[in-house]
């Protein structure tokens, strides 16, 4: 997919306002976000030698699908632009770019390198060579444009207690499967049968990719789209979901139809300010708490379901 | 030794639905970051104010690594908010959109205080009026 990369450089009295009201204009074409550069922007730590630096000049940078409607989109720009300059006396500038999308989904995978989270479970991108040792188990994976890389927090979090409370045979769920990279390692930990569930079908599309890669048995997993427990209709001995506090506390709602007795449920994506939160509601609905994690302000909670 | 930064990143994105989308995907692929490690971490932390644009500062480091800080939303935006209206006037010297009370702006610039460059709650209160006034919104 390619797209228009319209850059406003700009200069005013009152730089932040002049951002504003640039920005809003571009909210203007529904627009989810920009880029606002800053000159005066201070880093908190050194430069590096080899930094990209402070921008030289005040802008606002938005995108547009490349399309008819972002010709009118260009257009309507321009003109609103015109009209805070004889407003607000803004002085302007405008440049266009055609950027393709692979040049960024791409970029990032030089510097995702093979990765060992917990004791035993080694995640390797696809693009990387990566000689085993005799005790690692090697997670394949090419995350694409889904949530799971295993290198934050959340994910290395859940892999740890995986490996700690995983036990050979349990049958697996995995809530917002995103890779499907905790699937992969509870298939490679001995699973007995293992699932998840992602409302994006992308993600979905990925992590059927990544199970294969893995060479996990066609027969031996599922996955599907779906809002959370949807389309689930058996219990599980392991349950996990490495997704955001307040689907987890929306999860926890139901999680007694789809666990088993003595299941373990480990959640993980929670900021530390919401994980007593989290704790008290797993407790109130028949979790013991077995163990909750903490890492760079991120949190996991294991609980054991009583019942 | 403390990380060396490769670049600072200012965006400003819509809560709870960062996505490898622009703006973030091209602000953040061209440093290396891992995006959606970025929209993780940002959803997150901005759950809870669904609806809003924050603006955020991304510190890049040279191992790319990545912190962010987030802050409060653009003026315009809780203006717009404030007098319930979708969009600024295209002639604001002329054109009035909307309008907003004193009590209204006092509040925005309590919330906006930690960001602005002001001195006192007064200043901050001058320069929310500011930007209503170049919105075309009323202060009563």
């Amino acid at each position: 997919m390619k797209w228009i990369e319209a850059k406003v450089v700009f200069n005013h009295s009152d730089n932040d306002l002049a951002a504003d009201l640039i920005a809003d204009i571009f909210y203007g074409f529904d627009l989810q976000g920009v880029v606002i550069e800053d000159p005066y922007i201070e880093a908190g730590d050194d430069w590096a030698e080899d930094a990209i630096g402070r921008p030289n000049s005040h802008s606002v940078i938005g995108y547009f699908p490349k399309g008819r409607q972002a010709e009118e989109n260009c257009r309507v720009l321009t003109h609103k632009l015109e009209e805070l300059q004889s407003n607000l006396g803004l002085f302007y500038r405008i440049s266009y770019k055609e950027l393709d999308e692979e040049n960024w989904a791409e970029a990032w995978k030089a510097f995702f390198w093979p990765q060992k989270i917990g004791r035993q479970i080694v995640v390797k991108p696809t693009w990387w060579d990566y000689h085993a040792k005799p005790d690692d188990i090697v997670v394949e994976l090419d995350p694409g444009m889904a949530f799971g890389t295993g290198t934050h927090p959340t994910t290395a979090l859940c892999i740890e207690m995986m490996e700690t409370y995983f036990k050979d045979g349990d049958t697996f769920l995995d809530v917002g499967t995103g890779s499907g990279i905790l699937m992969i390692a509870a298939a490679k930990l001995g699973a007995g049968a293992v699932c998840g569930v992602d409302r994006d079908e992308i993600a979905v599309k990925i992590a059927i990719k990544n199970l294969m890669l893995n060479k996990i048995d066609r027969n031996y997993f599922s996955v599907h789209t779906g809002n959370l427990l949807e389309g689930i209709e058996r219990k599980y001995d392991f349950i996990a979901a490495n997704i955001l506090t307040h689907v987890i506390l929306d999860l926890l709602d139901d999680i007694k139809q789809v666990i088993k007795k003595k299941g373990i449920f480990v959640c993980s994506g929670i900021l530390e300010d919401n994980a007593d939160l989290v704790a008290a509601k797993m407790k109130k609905i028949g979790f013991d708490i077995l163990e909750s994690r903490t890492r760079e302000q991120w949190v996991a909670i294991c609980g054991r379901f009583k019942v | 030794m403390a990380k060396k930064v490769l670049a600072l990143i200012k965006l400003q994105v819509e809560a709870g639905k960062a996505n490898p989308s622009p703006p973030i995907g091209p602000a953040l692929g061209q440093h290396g970051v891992n995006i959606m490690d970025f929209c993780k971490a940002f959803n997150a932390k901005t759950a809870n104010d669904e609806g809003m644009i924050i603006p955020v500062v991304i510190t890049v480091y040279q191992d790319r690594s990545f912190t962010f800080i987030t802050k409060t939303p653009p003026a315009a935006v809780l203006l717009k908010k404030a007098a319930k209206i979708a969009k600024g006037a295209n002639d604001p010297k002329r054109e009035r959109v909307g309008k907003v009370t004193r009590q209204q702006v006092q509040e925005i610039a309590k919330l906006k205080m930690v960001d602005l460059n002001a001195y006192n709650l007064d200043a901050a209160c001058k320069i929310i009026e500011g930007t209503a006034r170049s919105m075309g919104i009323d202060v009563e």
